[in-house]
């Protein structure tokens, strides 16, 4: 293999790590999902496998369009062709994806809307973050009250802030009770939250408050400690239901080793 | 069982089985295809016919199947939404959410802490307590503090194996000290002995004393030395 393909091995790597599976919030790369990469003349062939061949077919047609998308956005990539292997309705998403249909002319009898399924997934997956992020915040230091409180442009990158050295955990400094008090704070959780936050239009203005309850609305003192506790059951559903796919997964795993051998 | 989509024949049928076997109870299966139809939902008019039949009739008790998804290409018929409505417009009838509602273990517990006729089935959360402890004790931690020891309910999905592994590993599970700091919520053994069985038994109107002594006396009980089984007042260890 010519050393121009190791690079867009790692390329396309480092592009597939930010396909997410839509229902877990984890990247398809962690999830051991990706089986192969190969190359042929400026198309990039991505082959993945679900934990069953029962995973959702809306979000495996998700995660197929995505990798797709991702992929192709390298300049060096022509084209990008996904190969979901294994599972009840590869050959329909296949197609489908590759010929860049849409969901619905994929899926015929389906009753559709995907966008929809991606944006009640994408607001649960905020409020997951968000849960992260108030602990990271609750950890720090801060209480409830200054939380629900804060602006997005309290925590968001701080200019004057030293840049973080290789190596070492980039963090912020939230400034509260009238700026007098500066509490470092890591920045990981935060960035994955505003991310997703940006995304849904929960902020959209760095004025706008940082958090907000599950339908949107604003957090104050007297709520603070039930949104986060509604945030936290949406953290633990994700996270019970990604040890579910992970069960699956191994089991699968140790069907295919064994068949391997025979 | 019922489902709205059988019409006028469907409810006959459910009248017939109730004459028949006295039901107590229905399984309801909303996410299911038929036909054009991609699933149904229990606070459709349609459903609200059957819910009300179940009143008449005095059948108590709907499960409904709110799980994994599969072959379901559009999930809103697993959605546990429709719950809500249906369970506030008939505060008689009791709803047990089978599997509750993972993965949407969120919503459901919202609903559940709104409405006090809502019961939570722990089929398929239940094996977690084997393979993932850490796991269950999330999971039932959250059980726990939205809707209480009252509301749950064991399940042994009995369907795909033979399940006394899965009592005695619910039993002997426990919460983690970090849940139990985070929660304040107890998983002892009188909320174990309601989630496996005395809450069952509340619903179905079951006199556990009194069963534990048919049982301890009928023929299968002579058959396989079961009588000391049945004879404690220790909740029976599965074996």
């Amino acid at each position: 293999m010519s050393t121009t393909h190791e690079t867009t091995r790692e390329a396309v790597r480092e592009r597939l790590d930010r396909v997410t599976d839509p229902e877990l919030d984890e990247s398809i790369v962690d999830l051991n999902y990706i089986d192969s990469i190969e190359f042929e003349d400026g198309t990039v062939t991505v082959r993945f496998t679900l934990p069953t061949a029962w995973c959702s077919p809306a979000f495996a047609w998700m995660m197929a369009v995505d990798a797709r998308d991702e992929v192709e956005s390298l300049p060096s990539v022509r084209r990008a062709r996904i190969v979901l292997q294994e599972h009840l309705h590869d050959e329909e998403i296949n197609s489908g994806v590759n010929d860049r249909l849409s969901f619905d002319e994929t899926f015929p009898d389906a009753d559709g809307d995907i966008d929809a399924v991606r944006a009640d997934l994408d607001e649960k997956t905020c409020l997951a973050r968000q849960y992260d992020a108030v602990e990271a915040l609750l950890e720090a230091g801060l209480d409830g009250e200054t939380i629900a409180a804060l602006r997005v442009e309290d925590v968001e990158s701080d200019p004057s802030a030293p840049e973080a050295k290789a190596g070492e955990d980039r963090s912020y400094v939230v400034y509260c009770q009238h700026g007098t008090v500066g509490v470092s704070v890591p920045a990981e959780p935060i960035d994955r939250y505003l991310e997703k936050a940006h995304m849904t239009g929960r902020v959209s203005d760095s004025s706008d408050r940082c958090f907000t309850t599950p339908d949107r609305k604003p957090i104050d003192e007297s709520t603070f400690d039930l949104v986060h506790r509604r945030a936290r059951s949406a953290r633990i559903n994700m996270s019970s239901q990604g040890g579910i796919c992970d069960e699956l997964r191994k089991s699968r795993e140790r069907r295919l080793e064994t068949h391997a051998d025979d | 069982m019922f489902d709205p989509r059988d019409g006028d024949e469907g409810m006959a049928y459910l009248e017939d089985l109730h004459e028949a076997h006295d039901l107590q109870g229905v399984k309801v299966y909303t996410a299911e295809w038929r036909g054009d139809s991609k699933g149904w939902r229990l606070d459709s008019d349609d459903s609200f016919e059957f819910l009300q039949t179940c009143v008449d009739l005095g059948i108590e008790n709907v499960h409904a199947h709110k799980g994994p998804t599969i072959r379901p290409l559009n999930r809103d018929a697993f959605d546990v939404a429709d719950i809500d409505d249906a369970a506030s417009s008939f505060p008689d009838l009791n709803f047990v959410v089978e599997h509750v509602g993972l993965p949407r273990l969120d919503d459901f517990c919202w609903i559940g802490t709104q409405e006090p006729n809502v019961y939570g089935g722990i089929a398929v959360a239940a094996p977690f307590s084997r393979t993932r402890p850490r796991k269950f004790s999330e999971i039932m931690s959250e059980l726990l503090f939205w809707i209480g020891e009252d509301r749950i309910l064991f399940g042994s999905d009995y369907g795909i194996w033979e399940p006394s592994w899965l009592v005695e590993s619910v039993i002997e599970s426990e919460l983690t000290p970090e849940d139990k700091t985070e929660y304040g919520v107890d998983w002892d053994l009188e909320a174990k002995r309601k989630v496996m069985g005395e809450n069952a038994a509340k619903l179905y109107d079951i006199d556990i004393d009194a069963k534990r002594r048919a049982f301890q006396e009928d023929n299968i009980s002579g058959q396989f030395g079961l009588e000391d089984h049945y004879g404690a007042n220790d909740p029976a260890a599965a074996d």
